[in-house]
């Protein structure tokens, strides 16, 4: 972060909180915080391998400069994707328990019931 | 993540900042299309018989929807990742900008003069610009953070781009692609000679406009003096010639009949009822006979099915987009009507991503944008 200027929230407002208990949002915001620093450390830690790779030394400016060209950027992607896709495993079970009735048949039996009545 | 074209005022990443918004993109594309579904078999198999059960009915609206839907957890945890998300795009994206702060100030005072720029500094900014950080952008985009500062329009340069998750296209100009080709099409004999965009923040769309037919005169207003003297900067570099200048679209100081066009590119929304009559009226007063206006803005309510509803108005209510509640349930013909316009010039069209470029992450995803369009 910069020592200079700082921009700053004007005017954000209220934030808005989801879960009965507002501690689950913010514990919510910092895990999703983490997540990212996660997969910035992942990407310096490729990014520093590959300059070892191909010089066996290195220095910061190295780190700083070094660019991922089409091959590495692919490579990255995949790898930050699957990254994603375990840190929401637990969303996505959840999700796949509720898809298969997707078809809307406990609705449409219950909806037959009050009809019934 | 693509990158976006480069121009000389866009902010560069280092290593750790680019990287950044890599994930809060990817992050944002998994939320789209792995998490945000899973909010229909909720509602249909958990919220929905619940609802039946304890009623005997279903909702009839989208607000009878929000009271039930707002108690899930699916929704929950889906709605408390997508607001940090939203917060992440932002928080990856200002430490670039503050770092190279002073030398793209510098760079946009000296930027060519193919366009021009003229600031108003007595301009009021209107309550409904003030009233909230639009999309929690830090600062909003009409607050100075330095002298002669462009921090709002770099900060947005890549935060839509991330917001949008590339959708507007490497060039950020989507919507202008999509305005133009919608116009083409539709208006395949009408001559331009003058046209003015209104609410242009950086001039995405005015810019792609003026690139692609160089021979018109473009002008584009916002009520935010930094967006402009990015967004002039940033067309100067991009080698499009607008006339940027620092106006309220419900009130400017352009010409009665003087417009062969007059467009809007998702303005309508960030606006209020009173002030969206206003622009139509302003439209309608500056366009010459038979001048077309063209104002694009998200989907109304009208139509769409309770729980569509619902979702589609999440940043209303947690994405600082709270004026768009109004335009949801607005008459835009009716509005149309009472600018002047009469009944058989007005057309509410739609268009969509079928005018992007084929290289255009979603340009096949069939979404339509309304277009309201008036014929003086």
């Amino acid at each position: 972060m910069s020592d200079g200027i700082k921009i700053t929230p004007v005017n954000r407002g209220k934030r808005p909180t989801f879960f009965d208990d507002p501690a689950i949002d913010q514990l919510m915001a910092i895990v999703m915080a983490m997540s990212a620093e996660m997969s910035v450390v992942y990407d310096r830690v490729d990014t520093i391998e590959r300059l070892l790779d191909k010089k066996g030394t290195l220095s910061r400016d190295d780190i700083e400069a070094f660019r991922p060209d089409q091959d590495v950027e692919d490579e990255r992607n995949v790898r930050r994707n699957e990254y994603i896709a375990r840190l929401f495993r637990i969303i996505r079970e959840e999700r796949e328990t509720l898809t298969p009735h997707d078809k809307m048949d406990e609705y449409n039996a219950l909806m037959d019931e009050l009809a019934q009545k | 993540m693509i990158p976006l074209d480069q121009h000389t005022m866009l902010a560069q990443t280092n290593h750790d900042e680019e990287s950044r918004q890599d994930f809060v993109n990817d992050f944002r594309v998994h939320l789209a299309s792995q998490v945000f579904p899973g909010n229909f078999p909720t509602y249909f198999n958990r919220v929905l018989p619940q609802f039946v059960k304890n009623k005997g009915r279903e909702p009839t609206d989208r607000h009878e929807v929000r009271k039930v839907m707002t108690k899930d957890p699916y929704y929950q945890m889906w709605s408390a990742m997508q607001r940090s998300s939203q917060e992440m795009i932002w928080d990856s994206v200002v430490d670039s900008v503050e770092r190279q702060l002073p030398e793209l100030n510098a760079k946009a005072k000296q930027s060519g003069n193919k366009g021009s720029l003229i600031l108003d500094p007595d301009l009021e900014i209107p309550k409904y610009h003030t009233a909230a950080d639009i999309h929690l952008q830090p600062g909003a985009y009409h607050s100075d953070q330095s002298d002669d500062d462009v921090a709002a329009g770099a900060v947005y340069d890549r935060g839509t781009y991330i917001y949008s998750m590339g959708g507007l296209g490497t060039g950020n100009n989507g919507l202008g692609q999509i305005t133009q080709g919608f116009f083409k099409n539709e208006f395949p004999d009408k001559e331009l000679e003058r046209v003015l965009d209104m609410g242009c923040t950086i001039g995405g769309s005015v810019v792609y406009w003026a690139q692609q037919m160089p021979d018109v005169e473009f002008h584009a207003i916002d009520v935010g003096a930094p967006v402009l003297r990015y967004g002039h900067a940033r067309a100067e570099s991009l080698g499009g010639a607008v006339h940027f200048s620092q106006q309220n679209a419900e009130c400017t100081n352009f010409e009665d009949n003087s417009f062969d066009l007059v467009t809007s590119h998702i303005l309508l929304h960030e606006t209020s009822r009173t002030a969206i009559q206003n622009v139509f009226n302003e439209s309608y007063r500056i366009l010459k006979p038979g001048g077309i206006m063209m104002h694009l803005d998200l989907p109304q309510a009208h139509g769409t099915p309770p729980l569509e509803g619902f979702l589609f108005e999440w940043e209303i209510y947690n994405n600082n987009e709270h004026f768009y509640a109004q335009l949801r349930d607005m008459d835009l013909v009716e509005v149309c009507r009472k600018a002047g316009f009469k009944e058989e010039n007005i057309h509410p069209k739609s268009a969509g991503s079928i005018w992007m470029d084929d290289k255009t992450p979603y340009a096949d995803d069939g979404f339509e944008f309304p277009i309201i369009i008036g014929i003086k």
